[in-house]
């Protein structure tokens, strides 16, 4: 497992420079959308479709009333579509009039029958046609412009469109010539900068992933940014790269994706980061109704886009709205900034150009604000996991303390010692075994002291040194047993140790005049070791140092994932624990 | 003489039996070791002593407890402890020594030296309080607030400033080992507090007497007037 270090983590300051970056840049947008308010645009007031062609269509005086009003059709072909638009005032104030044209295919343009444009080549089959662009602009000749209704006649083919059963359409309005391209241009500017942003930030979660803990939630916000940067790319394609129209549904294609998936990954990141039960089944519902709402409006990709984006929401709010109820860490900041979203959504759609959806600015607004909270979320998390990781080392610090003054406080030290004087002046030759194991007590402590977990059998081995010893100290029979051992299990240092110390202290010997000490091992994670022998009146509390200190190691090494009991019984007292398994 | 030790290593009770035993040799009458508070007061119920070698962590219990309680009593106590850090509360509650483990033959004689010299009169003693035994319960009593102390047999009296009296356990004697230096003893009967003279008078017929500020008026015997007068130059 990787290390957690302080460097790799984004600082709450970093994060606070991000938002305002991002808010600078929305009040930009906001300038830019005011003054495009002020650009006037003449739509056409009658649109009117047939499939077919024939060049009498281009005839300002024949009658189309007997002609398809929807605007759209469903097959591939040659079709014409005539408009109707008026020219007054507001066109004069145009210096150079030029049309916006939006056409999922190839045209030729008339003008009052006069033909003013074409967009790639009309064809009468899919060999002959050469597919134009998507959008197009056009300078209408002044000449054409006078004052009332003009008759704008285009002749289509659309061999190239994708028969998937998308509609295929044209419109088409006058402006300012390219003035909306210039004005959408540079919106588009705004929010390339923004992708940027999501990119940097869906990398650098990337590498947080891979090189730090791999979390789920980690994972989850860096596909949503890379996702959502994506998603703004294609978006906004249409405005810097001019593509032929028959690209149009596979770009709506690939966003309708992007939608689906961040509006799945979205709810997803809250169900796991707040730790909602029933996480894996809510996330298949979530999914089953996507599925759902995409089937039922096939096609409708601009109206699906929309209520995914609403059912996001919906569910986000409630999933947020539950992490508050259950009081969950920084729930109540999500739950701020999903309403926020909510709000801005709903109740702010400017008025924009016609290519510039209120919808797609705004929701992306929303979207930012949301993943904005996200990466807040995160941060926090982040300074957590960090508090907690010093505490951590604190905690071995403390612990390797504590193992080290084990041999050195003054019970255990000055007591042996005053006994060693007594064994040396009594009997000189003894007390030199007595040395021995005291130097063989020394030497293990001070090999596993700086450890977390030691070879079982290393544990042993000091327990046995320390009884060694400890019969010289106390004439007792100590006597110290253990089950069969498999190779390879590991404990945290000492702990058996501090069992047997209390054993020593706590025990007075049996009437056969022996302390007893029995290790068994329980199944896969678990020890027993069971004490045979008359317990002192006063029985070590719950809580005792020795204890507090067995626990503090446990809880370094598992977590909260071991348990102990410690019990007196009728044969003496009774001390088991179990752990996770360890191997070496 | 009878000495207790409350010791619950075995070995080290073996040692200081040996060296009590080396040393007062025909002046012991009993020695009794016991490795447990709870035995060790279970031993005091039944029997009186002179003198008790103590250790401060018996298996865990903390022998403290049992020094509050014994300091009160009619005997000496000497600690023997691992904890040299508790060696100035020990004194506070007035122990007559404090050996620190561990400890060597000569060091053990010297806390018994000061035991068994009963006109060492508590040079360098760092008592603050001494412990009263009244209605069963134990009260610690400021030595600093104490006037002056007068020997009524195996008892004594403690009389301090306020004009408060209380009864001690402890002989004249022993409290006079367990006093600090600015208590002297001016009679065989009185130890006073001697940052309280107000004055030092000799009266016809060769009586001689002390007036404290708080007021008594206290004999003086003959020989200790003299070293009186020299040590405070009145």
């Amino acid at each position: 497992m990787a290390h957690i270090s302080p460097d790799t983590y984004i600082p709450l300051g970093m994060c606070k420079i991000c938002l305002r970056f991002f808010l600078l840049t929305l009040s930009c947008i906001g300038c830019c959308e005011h003054i495009g308010a002020q650009t006037y645009l003449r739509y056409p007031f009658e649109r009117v479709i047939k499939k077919g062609d024939s060049i009498q269509w281009v005839n300002p005086a024949y009658d189309h009333s007997s002609w398809d009003r929807s605007g759209r059709i469903n097959t591939l072909g040659n079709y014409w579509v005539r408009f109707r638009v008026k020219c007054d005032t507001i066109t004069d104030t145009f210096r150079h009039t030029g049309m916006q044209i939006i056409s999922t295919g190839s045209y030729e343009v008339y003008w009052d029958s006069v033909q003013i444009g074409k967009n790639g080549v009309v064809g009468k089959n899919r060999a002959t046609e050469v597919p134009g662009q998507f959008i197009t602009q056009l300078l209408v000749p002044d000449s054409l412009l006078s004052h009332g209704v003009h008759n704008v006649a285009f002749r289509v083919s659309n061999y190239h469109f994708p028969n998937w059963g998308f509609p295929t359409w044209n419109q088409f309005y006058l402006e300012e010539y390219l003035s909306s391209q210039q004005r959408d241009l540079s919106i588009s500017g705004f929010f390339f900068i923004l992708a940027g942003v999501y990119l940097m930030a869906s990398l650098y979660y990337l590498l947080i992933f891979f090189l730090r803990k791999p979390e789920r939630v980690t994972l989850i916000f860096s596909l949503i940014c890379f996702l959502f940067f994506s998603l703004l790319l294609m978006e906004y394609a249409k405005f810097y790269y001019l593509y032929p129209y028959h690209w149009h549904p596979i770009r709506l294609g690939i966003i309708l994706i992007l939608h689906l998936c961040i509006a799945f990954l979205m709810p997803l990141f809250f169900l796991w980061y707040f730790q909602i039960p029933f996480r894996k089944l809510l996330n298949a519902a979530i999914l089953l109704t996507y599925l759902t709402i995409c089937s039922i409006h096939m096609f409708n990709m601009d109206l699906i886009n929309q209520i995914l984006g609403e059912w996001m929401w919906g569910i986000s709010l409630i999933i947020v709205g539950y992490a508050v109820y259950r009081r969950k860490n920084e729930s109540k900041v999500m739950l701020g900034a999903v309403i926020l979203a909510g709000i801005i959504v709903k109740f702010f759609p400017g008025a924009y150009s016609s290519m510039l959806h209120a919808y797609d600015i705004t929701l992306f607004i929303g979207f930012s604000i949301l993943v904005f909270a996200m990466m807040y979320l995160l941060a926090q998390r982040a300074q957590k996991q960090q508090l907690a990781y010093e505490a951590s080392l604190t905690l071995s610090t403390r612990l390797q303390n504590e193992l080290l003054k084990k041999n050195i406080q003054p019970h255990f030290i000055m007591n042996t010692l005053t006994s060693l004087m007594e064994w040396i002046e009594e009997s000189p030759e003894e007390s030199v075994n007595f040395i021995e194991a005291l130097a063989g007590e020394f030497e293990i402590m001070r090999a596993i002291s700086e450890k977390k977990l030691i070879p079982l059998e290393q544990e042993l081995a000091l327990c046995q040194q320390h009884i060694t010893l400890m019969r010289f100290r106390k004439e007792i029979a100590y006597e110290f047993s253990w089950g069969e051992i498999p190779p390879g299990r590991k404990v945290p240092p000492a702990i058996f140790h501090t069992l047997i110390e209390n054993a020593i202290t706590h025990s007075m010997p049996g009437p056969d005049g022996k302390i007893r000490m029995h290790l068994e091992l329980i199944n896969e994670e678990g020890y027993e070791l069971s004490v045979f022998a008359k317990n002192r009146k006063q029985v070590p509390s719950e809580d005792g140092t020795g204890l507090k200190y067995i626990r503090s190691r446990l809880t370094e090494n598992f977590g909260e994932d071991w348990k102990l009991i410690s019990e007196s019984t009728e044969f003496g007292w009774r001390t088991c624990i179990w752990t996770k398994k360890i191997s070496v | 003489m009878n000495v207790l030790i409350v010791e619950d290593e075995p070995i080290i009770a073996r040692r200081i039996k040996r060296m009590i035993s080396n040393e007062l040799r025909g002046k012991l009458t009993d020695l009794a070791v016991r490795h447990a508070l709870s035995e060790g007061l279970e031993y005091l119920k039944d029997h009186e002593i002179d003198l008790l070698f103590l250790d401060l962590n018996l298996n865990g219990e903390d022998g403290f407890v049992l020094l509050k309680s014994l300091v009160a009593s009619s005997f000496h106590t000497i600690i023997i402890s691992a904890y040299k850090e508790k060696a100035i509360e020990a004194f506070e509650y007035g122990v007559l020594d404090f050996v620190p483990k561990p400890f060597s033959q000569s060091r053990l004689v010297q806390a018994l030296s000061r035991f068994m010299s009963q006109d060492i009169e508590g040079k360098g003693s760092q008592a603050k309080y001494l412990a009263v035994q009244k209605r069963g319960r134990l009260i610690l009593l400021e030595i600093r607030q104490l006037a002056y102390v007068q020997g009524a047999g195996i008892y004594s009296e403690l009389v301090f400033q306020d004009g408060r009296k209380e009864i001690h356990n402890k002989s004249l004697e022993k409290l006079s080992q367990l006093l600090p230096s600015y208590f002297d003893r001016i009679h065989k009967s009185y130890i006073i507090n001697t940052q309280l003279i107000q004055e030092l008078s000799a009266q016809a017929g060769g009586k001689y007497s002390v007036l404290l500020k708080e007021g008594s008026l206290l004999p003086v015997s003959r020989t200790r007037y003299k070293a009186l007068k020299e040590k405070w130059a009145i």
